[in-house]
């Protein structure tokens, strides 16, 4: 992953040249390229900017915060030479496959288990398929298995469906029970 | 007056709704709703669909693309007015349940896929009382001045798109 060349330039080259980070919060990191790349809308922006990319001044984010993008740069720094993840989907019932996580990759979410929706949203702003995916897993793992008043306090989501329509839902799911 | 601490609270629950409009961040929201959800089986889909509003539409929204319990077989009675539903473990006894409205047939049938269904008593005469009668089903909000010609349309706009349950061979 990440071998095409920037702007003529060659990548091995290019990708141990720093680059700087504003986040939202105006917190500024340096940042190997390499690992930046790991996001296809850094790599976009970089390559877009070709030339005229100022790798000092850097790079805004409107879209992620300072504390969140710490997170992810964690990520990106493990990641940095992982192979593309391939997503399956069993064709049958359609569950989609889960994936197998490593060690580190197990450590790194138990790490951030409160972030896992902050994750989600910034792995997919920042294109970033292993964590928006791996994100994902996490939260349906979650998920899995547990009742709508568990999940509710888990996430702390409010209870906004009427008694009325709670019980149509059951009547409408009643042929699902074995 | 329990009642109407209850009617308060759904008033209330309504009112909150009307007035929440759809941002961006929202729509960014639903895609990675309906991504985590794409992980779970179909017991869990169901569950999930009783979490809140927002996740019931994300759900509901996009119902095709989720996993579905298999069932052996779904006999629809329509001279009886009963549904039964047979598990795929032969050795678990089929449920029994009363024919929702024709309307509500294929809400009652989303979440699921069958290798076999099978239907009896589509002969008008035969299939209307009893189709009417299931119309005033306990829970639905059955208009009774509803023609006959009208109940069959529905039952014929069911049964053209009832493949879509049966489970593609392999």
């Amino acid at each position: 992953m990440a071998t095409e060349s920037a702007n003529g330039v060659s990548s091995p080259e290019l990708n141990e040249r720093d680059v700087v980070i504003t986040t939202n919060d105006n917190r500024n990191f340096t940042v190997k390229i390499g690992v930046a790349r790991v996001s296809k809308t850094i790599n976009n922006m970089i390559q877009d900017l070709g030339e005229s990319l100022d790798l000092s001044s850097g790079i805004p984010l409107p879209n992620v915060d300072g504390p969140i993008f710490e997170k992810v740069l964690e990520w990106c720094e493990e990641h940095k030479n992982a192979p593309e993840i391939k997503v399956e989907q069993d064709p049958h019932t359609r569950e989609r496959k889960w994936f197998t996580m490593t060690e580190w990759e197990e450590e790194y979410f138990r790490k951030f288990l409160s972030h896992l929706w902050d994750l989600a949203m910034a792995a997919n702003y920042l294109e970033i398929p292993s964590l928006y995916y791996y994100t994902c897993q996490k939260l349906a793992e979650r998920i899995k298995g547990r009742t709508p008043e568990q999940i509710r306090e888990m996430f702390g989501i409010e209870d906004d469906l009427t008694e009325e329509e709670k019980a149509e839902i059951r009547r409408t799911n009643v042929w699902c029970t074995y | 007056m329990e009642q109407e601490d209850s009617n308060n609270s759904n008033q209330k629950i309504l009112q909150k709704r009307k007035s929440h409009k759809k941002a961006p961040i929202e729509v960014l929201e639903n895609a990675i709703l309906l991504k985590v959800f794409s992980f779970l089986d179909a017991k869990s889909v169901v569950m999930t669909e009783m979490v809140c509003q927002k996740w019931k539409d994300v759900i509901q929204e996009s119902i095709d693309e989720f996993p579905k319990m298999l069932m052996d077989q779904i006999k629809l009675h329509f001279d009886e007015g009963e549904v039964l539903v047979y598990p795929i473990d032969e050795k678990k006894v089929p449920s029994r349940h009363i024919m929702p409205p024709v309307e509500k047939l294929s809400g009652h049938m989303k979440h699921i896929t069958i290798n076999s269904l099978f239907i009896r008593g589509l002969i008008p005469i035969e299939t209307t009382p009893v189709l009417r009668r299931s119309e005033s089903y306990p829970f639905s909000e059955y208009d009774k001045r509803v023609v006959d010609e009208e109940i069959l349309h529905r039952l014929a706009s069911f049964l053209s798109t009832a493949y879509h349950y049966i489970r593609q061979p392999k």
